[in-house]
């Protein structure tokens, strides 16, 4: 009787202060990566090394070791590339943190690819070959700026997003490729990207190894400290 | 009828193509894909089969391995990323700019990088105005 009151008064608790007790919580990932890219401006890059990624620090660390041994950061709006202990280089970019495969991964989104609860609004639906296609539509006002997204799902993972002009025309296309499960955590290792650019595809290739998930200590990398 | 049924095919055959269409936007070729980075393949093996190395050294060692054009995850600098409040600083005032852009923390390389193009406008113009001037100048005092 004192055992099913106890059980009773813990589920009501739980519901209370909203604790998901079933599902789990990632905040940090660490994988080796490998960038390969040809470039509409005739350039070619080949960049390999590791990437850390905290969520609470929204700081994403690229560790390189080829080229040239570096390292990267991306901070709210900062992009910082540090020689040694010295910043060679700090521009100013777009937040693009929490569009990240690593933050889209550790909070459950990459499924719709980050579009909830943004601009985006699912228009329609539909199922085919396998995949379940969804329409995302930009708002009204930022329709002259912004064209469609499209996104499939196979298997209840994200497969590919094709992202339109406002003139309806593909400008890109993402394919997210075999995923791994790491602890628990699915994650794509092989990303494909194709850029179209004045009637020519134009190839990026990412592949992740090693994904580790939640990782204890390190604080110096996932928490970069830039002077 | 025959038009009834005419009509209903051609609705059907429609249909059918529109949403062929659209898995089919949901492919690529693969083979497309790894002919044309398989350059970049090759180097990519030769980096994990010789952990640790950079391009430089795999340059020195390997110069077959070179690939044209090859960049890292940093972009040169351009017109379109050139802030033209620090260009005005290093063209106008560069004394000022010095504290205002250079020594400034919040200011980022493309800042820096400005201010440095309008201090060099700066002295090539004056340069070039002086030139002008003295020739001028002189030609007054022959006459």
């Amino acid at each position: 009787m004192f055992n099913n009151k106890l059980c009773i008064n813990l589920l009501l608790i739980c519901l209370f202060f909203n604790v998901n007790i079933f599902s789990q919580t990632f905040y940090r990932l660490k994988a080796d990566f490998s960038m390969k890219e040809k470039k509409p401006d005739g350039t070619s890059s080949l960049v390999i090394g590791k990437v850390y990624f905290d969520k609470n620090y929204n700081k994403v660390v690229y560790v390189i070791d080829f080229p040239d041994k570096q390292t990267v950061i991306m901070h709210d709006t900062s992009f910082y590339r540090i020689e040694g202990k010295k910043i060679v280089e700090h521009k100013k970019v777009p937040n693009t943190n929490d569009f990240t495969i690593f933050n889209l991964c550790l909070n459950g989104k990459l499924i719709n690819y980050g579009l909830e609860n943004s601009i985006f609004k699912p228009t329609k639906v539909e199922k085919e070959n396998n995949m379940v296609i969804t329409t995302w539509v930009p708002d009204s006002k930022m329709a002259k700026k912004m064209g469609n997204v499209m996104l499939s799902v196979k298997d209840k993972k994200l497969f590919g997003v094709i992202i339109f002009s406002p003139k309806n025309e593909i400008i890109e296309k993402k394919f997210f490729n075999k995923y791994i499960n790491a602890n628990g955590l699915l994650f794509p290792s092989e990303i494909v990207e194709i850029r179209y650019y004045d009637g020519k595809e134009y190839y990026k290739v990412t592949t992740y190894k090693n994904v580790v998930v939640d990782e204890k200590g390190k604080e110096d990398i996932y928490n970069y400290k830039i002077f | 009828m025959k038009k009834l049924i005419l009509t209903f095919s051609l609705i059907a055959v429609m249909l059918i193509s529109a949403n062929a269409s659209k898995s089919d936007l949901f492919t690529y070729d693969q083979n497309a894909v790894n002919t044309e980075l398989s350059q970049l393949t090759t180097l990519e093996n030769y980096v994990y089969n010789n952990e640790g190395v950079t391009y430089s050294q795999v340059l020195e060692s390997n110069s077959a391995m070179a690939i044209t054009n090859m960049n890292g995850l940093s972009s040169a600098f351009s017109l379109g990323d050139m802030d033209w409040g620090a260009w005005a600083w290093g063209f106008c005032c560069w004394p000022i700019g010095l504290f205002t852009v250079i020594l400034n923390k919040d200011k980022d390389s493309n800042s820096k990088i400005s201010y440095l193009i309008g201090f060099g406008c700066a002295v090539v113009l004056g340069i070039i105005s002086n030139i002008v001037s003295y020739a001028v100048y002189g030609s007054l005092w022959y006459y």
